[in-house]
């Protein structure tokens, strides 16, 4: 039997569709044109309700109920002229029953899509605009629901020197009867000048949920997580104050991933959990994980102004206290204070190797960013713990990627200074690059191209923290330096004038060791103790001030001693080579083979006789001695050689006698 | 009247020069004796009077060679810990003593015994910087001292390091 009905319900059907596509049609394009109109109207409602100029290229509207913006533009203040930030588009969801029955417009939901913004600008719109804007946070979820989207957004870092750095920011926040809960995608990269090319680093997820009640806003649960590491925080933000807690680790265990509603649907997600923990499994375990337990926070906003009134959180079992403030003005301005150990009690942390106190502060201007860190670390010495000191202040920081991936950090200059209980060593480098590399698990390293004062340095350091305390290596080259600059390292060195030269290793462990070879050449060596000693007991004043033609020395220095090796003096008139150590108990010993020519021996008058002895010898032969005993009393040894064998054939004994008798007053004039 | 003052005046010094003498002659007495058993190969004896002596007459102008005495005694008999405090005592009251060297030395070999490690460091130093020495042609320098309890001490000093001698036999080294 034929179905009759058909034709007859489809053509009505069809009219109906098309006046209900013709009504749409008209209604969109009518709401279009009014909108178009009525821009400006609506960019002054958006200024008064936000109490900042705003701007907007475009509207429009999509049925059934979404409206898009354009090219919109938050301006730091109302009188502002340049935006500070940009958004391509901003598309927003309204409710329509709301707007036919009440007559009033109810946001759904607001996405923020397509934008670029500069960090600079940003920073100086959340200094004006800052505590606005957590106003704004408090007020959302007195809706039932809402929905805020981000999607294709960039801030952008500008550097100096090389590539721009960027993050982009993906994201979405849900607000469901006044609980929160959403996440957002970091994913930082680098723009290449050369090619225009993005080179996309790891990103850094966040997941959080949380809600609102009164002026509070609980924080259940915030999720960070990036490549090997996740950190998990709780808390609340109330009257301006947020307080935290949560840890954080690092490590080769495929991590769980925690699903966001955990905490409201826990009997399921146990199952789920046990069946992720059950599929885990170790890829390589290593012991460079850093654990970070025990966090506890609490900072206040009171724009400009950030205070971090306490971060304390324990980092591989020792405890860590962080205080200080941020401040949004200018520039931003950070001054921070960090110390080990702050619940020990002042004489058990006097005597704790692992306790170091610390400080930061740092100032972020158009210009770069210059700063200093000052940190007192404990050292372990022999009897008791001693303090020293590390003290850097720089200028003109900036970074940029090199061709392998790796950070290249750049300071225009950097003052070190390192103090310890007997000494201080000053740096001042310029142009200083350092590019670090922390691909390996295990081993962190870095290196160094700098200009030293007048000459160059560079260096390759490796830290290797499967050590605790870390152990750390660095090989060092230093090219052209002005002796008397490096006075601080040794007060030797303000004794020569000439250009140094040199390589040098210092490493942690086993134990603290210094060590390296130096040398000059053509240079000038003034006021040399042991010639200036020679000088005056055996007058010949010419040994206070000796041009030579190479100068070099080994060193070696570490808990135990503190030697030169290999010592090499070379000049027309003077020789001496050989060793010299001072060990940790001051004593000393030292073998040293000199030469002085005749012709520097005839101008001292207790010289004459040794060279009426010595007058038919061709050339003068080397002095070869030992010392011994303390600094203040050396003990002294002429060694055995054929010159001396020769020598005492040719004297009586009584002369050899009286020769010592003279050699003693002079050495022990006591 | 003026002559009986002079006569008590008279009596007063002259029991005053007695009781000098008599003090003189009694830690000298002692000392002598000792050394007297000395010869005589009565080690012990000799021991008693110079002990005596110490106790006695801690002013004597012989306390010196009998606190020396009495230290080694007691170091050749095993008894350090009164070795111990008999040659601390001698370093402390007899500084430029030339027996002080070997009163340290004995002390460094005490504790050395006792593997106090600080303490032989220390005495170690203070040997060491007991005196500088410089050798032009000499391969070492001698002190030569002759105990109370007629032992032949001797150090020598090389460069690198000292050693000490009781009648030819090695006592202690000091290496530097």
């Amino acid at each position: 039997m034929e179905n009759y009905s058909r034709p007859y319900f489809t053509k009505p059907l069809l009219i109906f569709i098309a006046v209900a596509v013709a009504v749409i049609v008209s209604i969109s394009f009518g709401v279009n044109i009014f909108l178009s109109v009525s821009k400006d109207a609506i960019a002054s409602n958006l200024t008064q309700f936000l109490d900042t100029k705003v701007s907007v290229g475009k509207i429009s509207y999509s049925a059934f109920n979404s409206i898009t913006l354009r090219d919109v533009c938050l301006f730091e203040s109302r009188l502002s002229e340049e935006p500070s930030i940009c958004f391509g588009k901003i598309k927003s969801s309204f409710s329509l029953w709301q707007i036919l029955t009440k007559k009033s417009l109810s946001i759904n939901d607001i996405g923020f899509y397509d934008s670029t913004i500069q960090n600079e600008k940003m920073q100086s719109f959340l200094r004006v605009n800052g505590a606005d804007l957590i106003n704004l946070i408090y007020s959302l979820p007195k809706k039932d629901s809402f929905a805020l989207y981000l999607k294709n957004l960039f801030v952008v870092f500008a550097s100096e020197i090389g590539d721009t750095a960027r993050i982009s920011i993906d994201g979405e926040m849900k607000v469901e009867k006044k609980q929160i809960s959403g996440f957002v995608l970091f994913v930082p990269g680098r723009l290449s000048f050369d090619d225009g090319t993005v080179r996309v680093d790891i990103p850094l997820t966040c997941r959080f949920t949380g809600d609102v009640k009164g002026g509070r806003v609980s924080i259940d649960n915030l999720e960070f997580k990036r490549n090997n590491t996740y950190t998990k925080l709780w808390g609340a933000l109330e009257d301006n104050a947020l307080r935290m807690n949560g840890f954080s680790y690092t490590s080769d265990v495929e991590l769980l991933r925690v699903p966001a509603q955990f905490v409201f649907n826990l009997k399921d997600n146990l199952k789920t959990l046990y069946k992720q923990h059950s599929s885990a499994k170790i890829i390589n375990r290593t012991k460079a994980n850093f654990d970070i337990f025990d966090i506890d926070c609490l900072m206040k906003f009171n724009f400009p102004k950030v205070q971090i009134k306490k971060l304390e959180f324990s980092v591989n079992n020792i405890p860590i206290l962080i205080k200080g403030d941020l401040t949004f003005e200018d520039s931003l301005v950070a001054n921070l204070f960090l110390s080990s150990f702050p619940r020990q009690s002042p004489v058990l942390r006097n005597d704790n190797p692992n306790r170091f106190d610390g400080s930061l502060f740092a100032n972020l201007r158009r210009d770069g960013f210059s700063g200093g860190v000052h940190i007192d670390l404990a050292r372990q010495m022999a009897v008791a713990v001693s303090t020293d000191q590390l003290t850097a202040t720089f200028k003109g920081f900036a970074f940029k990627t090199a061709q392998n991936g790796n950070t290249i950090t750049f300071f225009k200059e950097v003052d070190l200074s390192y103090l310890t209980k007997n000494n201080k060593y000053d740096f001042l480098f310029s142009e200083f690059n350092a590019l670090f590399n922390f691909d390996n698990e295990v081993f962190k390293a870095v290196s160094i191209a700098s200009k030293l004062y007048d000459g160059s340095f560079d260096a390759i350091g490796r830290l290797d923290t499967r050590h605790k305390p870390l152990s750390i290596n660095f090989d060092m080259s230093i090219n052209g330096i002005t002796a008397v600059k490096l006075s601080s390292l040794s007060s030797h060195f303000s004794k020569v004038e000439g250009k140094v030269y040199g390589k040098i290793n210092y490493h942690t462990y086993p134990e603290s060791t210094l060590s390296g070879k130096l040398h000059s050449d053509n240079g000038i060596l003034n006021d040399f103790r042991f010639f200036q000693w020679l000088a005056n007991s055996f007058d010949i004043p010419t040994l206070r001030r000796i041009r030579f033609d190479k100068l070099g020395i080994g060193f070696l220095i570490n808990n135990e001693e503190m030697s030169l090796k290999n010592i090499t003096l070379r000049s027309k008139d003077v020789g001496l080579r050989g060793y010299y150590t001072v060990r940790s108990n001051d004593l000393i010993s030292s073998k040293l083979s000199l030469f002085l020519s005749k012709e520097l021996l005839s101008t001292s008058p207790k010289f004459r006789p040794l060279i009426k002895i010595l007058s038919r010898e061709a050339f003068f032969p080397d002095f070869d001695f030992q010392l011994s005993g303390v600094s203040s009393a050396l003990n002294f040894k002429w060694l055995d050689s054929k010159f001396k064998q020769q020598l005492r054939d040719r004297v009586p004994n009584f002369v050899e006698r009286g020769i010592e008798r003279k050699i003693e007053a002079i050495i022990n004039p006591d | 009247m003026k002559s009986k003052k002079l006569y008590i005046l008279l009596a007063c010094l002259i029991f005053c020069v007695f009781f000098s003498n008599s003090y003189a002659a009694g830690d000298a007495a002692l000392y002598k004796r000792g050394e007297k058993s000395l010869r005589n190969g009565d080690i012990n004896v000799a021991f008693s009077d110079f002990r005596l002596l110490l106790v006695s007459f801690p002013d004597s102008r012989f306390y010196k060679g009998a606190l020396f005495a009495v230290g080694e005694y007691y170091f050749f008999t095993a008894n350090y810990f009164d070795a111990e405090n008999a040659f601390s005592e001698f370093v402390d009251k007899f500084d430029e003593a030339e027996e002080k060297l070997f009163a340290l030395a004995y002390l460094l070999e005490i504790h050395r015994k006792r593997k106090n490690e600080n303490i032989v460091t220390e005495l170690e130093k203070e040997i060491i910087t007991y005196t500088q020495v410089s050798l032009l042609f000499r391969e070492f320098k001698e002190c030569e001292f002759a105990s109370p309890l007629l032992r032949k001490h001797k150090a020598i000093y090389f460069i690198d390091k000292v050693e000490f001698y009781v009648d030819g036999e090695l006592l202690t080294t000091v290496f530097y």
